[in-house]
C-alpha cells in the first residue's frame, strides 16, 4: 500500500491510523464484547451454582452420607472461589489454554470465553452470597412456613431478591470484564488489545494506536455503565422484577382506597 | 388437635422453654401472653418447626411432628403470621398469595387466583390484588399475609404478635380480621400483647413467664381471678401502663 505517511503528531497520527485500520479495531471490539458479555452471563450462572453450594447447611437430621456430601460440595465451592480469585486471570488463561489444548483442542476464542466465565463465576459466587445474606431471614421463614422446600424458597423467593440487590455489583463485573479480556491476548484471542498491537506493529506507532484503543475502551465501558444505570433505575421502581406485567401503572393510580374495612 | 407434651427448648445454654405442656382443641383460639422473653414466640415457632425442640413432643392431629416426617407437607397445613409480615416484596399482592399454591399444592394458576381473590376478599383487600406489596400500609400488609396463609387452607393458624409492628390506628383492622377468623372455627394460636383482644376472642389464655406456662385458663377467669401470684403481678403491670 503506497500512501502518504501518517502525520507525526499524536492526534493526526491517531486519526490516520483509525481511518486506515478501523475494521481491525472493530473486529477486536466484536470479540471483546462477545467474550465479556457471554462470560458475564455464564459466570453469573456459575456463581449462582457455587453460591448455593456454599449455602448448604448441615442439619442434625441428615444421615451421614448427606452430611459428607454437603461438606465435600462446600469444600469444592470454597476451593474454586479461593483459587480463581487468588490467582491472576492472565496466569489462569495461559495455564488452562495450554493445559487443556492437547485434550480438547479448543480455539483461543472458545478458551477465552471459558476462562473469563470461570474467573467471573468465582467473583459472582461471592457477590450472590452477599446478596443472599442481605435478604431478611423472615423471607426464608415465611416461604418455608408456606410449605415451600429449600430449593423452591431459593429459586422463587430468595434469589430474585438477592440478584436484584446485587445487580450493581453484577453489572460492574461486566464492565470489569470488558477491560480484563485484554489479558487474553496472551493466548492469541483477537480481542481489542490484541488487534491494537497488530495495528501498532504494522504502522509502528504505538502511542498513536493506543490512543485509539483507549478511546474505544472508554466508549465501551462508559456506554455500558450508563445502560446499567438505566436498568438499575428500572429495577428500583416499585414494580421491580415483577416486570411490566399488566399490573402496575393502571392500578397504581386507579386503586380505590379502602382503609379500615374488613 | 395440638398436644404439646413436656416441651423444652434451649439456645446454647439458655433454656427458653422449660417442660411446657399445653393442649389446643380443634376450633379453639388460644392466646399466649406474657412479658418479652418469656418464650411465647419460641413456643409458637416450635409448633411450626421453625425451631427444633430439644425435648418433648408436639402431637398434631395424632402425628408426632418432632419425629422425622415430611416437614413441608405439614407446614402447608399450619399457617404462620409474623410480626414483620414477611411478604415477598418482589411479587405483587396476588402473586404473594398464589406462589405457594402453585408450587406446593400444584394448583393451576387460574384456580390459585380464584382462591387468592376469595381470601383477599375475606380480609377486605380484593381491590388491591395487582398492587405491589411495598405500597401497602402495615395493616394492609398484615392482612395480605393472613390471606396468603389462608390460601393454603390451613387447619391451624399461628400468629406471632400480628399487630406489634403496626401503628396504633392500624391495629384494629387486623384484629377485626382475626376475630372473623376466630368465629369461622379455625384453630388459632396467637401470641399477643393486646389484652382486650385476648379477652374478646380467646377460648383459653395462656400466661407464660420465664419459659414455663404459669396459668392457662378461660379469659374470664385468667383476667378477673388469676390464681397465681406471677399472673397477678403481670396483669397489674399491664393495667397500670
Amino acid at each position: 500500500m503506497n500512501r502518504v505517511p501518517l502525520p507525526p503528531d499524536l492526534i493526526g497520527g491517531a486519526l490516520g491510523i483509525y481511518e486506515r485500520y478501523a475494521p481491525l479495531f472493530w473486529f477486536g471490539v466484536r470479540n471483546t464484547l462477545l467474550i465479556s458479555l457471554s462470560a458475564t452471563i455464564i459466570g453469573l450462572f456459575i456463581g449462582l451454582f457455587f453460591a448455593s453450594l456454599k449455602q448448604l447447611k448441615i442439619d442434625n437430621k441428615d444421615n451421614s452420607i448427606v452430611k459428607v456430601t454437603k461438606v465435600v460440595l462446600r469444600v469444592i465451592a470454597n476451593l474454586y472461589i479461593e483459587i480463581f480469585r487468588g490467582t491472576p486471570m492472565i496466569v489462569q488463561a495461559i495455564f488452562l489454554y495450554h493445559g487443556l489444548r492437547p485434550f480438547i483442542g479448543w480455539t483461543p476464542l472458545t478458551a477465552g470465553i471459558v476462562i473469563v466465565s470461570i474467573n467471573t463465576g468465582a467473583y459472582m459466587a461471592e457477590i450472590i452470597r452477599a446478596g443472599i445474606q442481605s435478604i431478611d431471614k423472615g423471607q426464608y421463614e415465611a416461604s418455608r412456613s408456606l410449605g415451600m422446600n429449600h430449593l423452591l424458597t431459593m429459586v422463587f423467593v430468595i434469589l430474585p431478591q438477592a440478584i436484584k440487590n446485587a445487580f450493581p455489583a453484577i453489572g460492574n463485573e461486566f464492565v470489569v470484564n470488558i477491560k480484563d479480556t485484554a489479558v487474553l491476548n496472551v493466548i492469541g484471542v483477537s480481542e481489542l488489545y490484541f488487534q491494537s498491537t497488530a495495528v501498532a506493529g504494522i504502522v509502528f506507532r504505538f502511542r498513536d494506536t493506543f490512543l485509539i484503543t483507549a478511546l474505544i475502551y472508554l466508549f465501551l465501558t462508559f456506554t455500558t455503565t450508563q445502560l446499567l444505570r438505566i436498568a438499575e433505575k428500572k429495577l428500583d421502581t416499585p414494580e421491580g422484577l415483577v416486570g411490566a406485567s399488566s399490573s402496575s401503572s393502571k392500578n397504581f393510580f386507579g386503586f380505590k382506597r379502602k382503609r379500615g374495612t374488613s | 388437635m395440638i398436644d404439646i407434651l413436656n416441651l423444652s427448648k434451649s439456645f446454647g445454654k439458655q433454656e427458653v422453654l422449660h417442660d411446657i405442656s399445653l393442649n389446643v382443641q380443634e376450633g379453639e383460639v388460644v392466646c399466649l401472653i406474657g412479658a418479652s422473653g418469656s418464650g411465647k414466640s419460641t413456643l409458637l415457632r416450635c409448633v411450626n418447626l421453625l425451631e427444633t425442640p430439644n425435648a418433648g413432643k408436639i402431637i398434631v392431629d395424632g402425628v408426632d411432628i418432632t419425629a422425622s416426617f415430611n416437614i413441608d407437607d405439614y407446614r402447608t397445613k399450619v399457617g404462620m403470621i409474623f410480626q414483620s409480615f414477611n411478604l415477598f416484596p418482589h411479587l405483587n399482592v396476588l402473586k404473594n398469595c398464589t406462589l405457594a399454591q402453585i408450587k406446593v399444592l400444584k394448583r393451576s394458576q387460574k384456580e390459585a387466583e380464584e382462591i387468592a381473590y376469595e381470601n383477599l376478599k375475606k380480609v377486605g383487600l380484593s381491590d388491591f390484588a395487582t398492587m405491589n406489596v411495598t405500597k401497602l400500609s402495615g395493616g394492609q400488609k398484615q392482612r395480605v399475609a393472613i390471606a396468603r396463609a389462608l390460601c393454603m387452607n390451613p387447619k391451624i393458624l399461628l400468629l406471632d404478635e400480628p399487630t406489634s409492628a403496626l401503628d396504633p390506628e392500624l391495629v384494629g383492622e387486623v384484629l377485626d380480621v382475626i376475630k372473623d377468623l376466630a368465629k369461622s372455627g379455625l384453630t388459632m394460636l396467637i401470641v399477643t400483647h393486646e389484652m382486650s383482644f385476648a379477652k374478646d376472642v380467646a377460648d383459653k389464655v395462656v400466661f407464660m413467664d420465664q419459659g414455663v406456662v404459669v396459668e392457662a385458663e378461660h379469659p374470664s377467669i385468667l383476667f378477673n381471678a388469676p390464681k397465681q401470684e406471677r399472673t397477678k403481678a403481670f396483669l397489674a403491670r399491664i393495667v397500670h401502663q
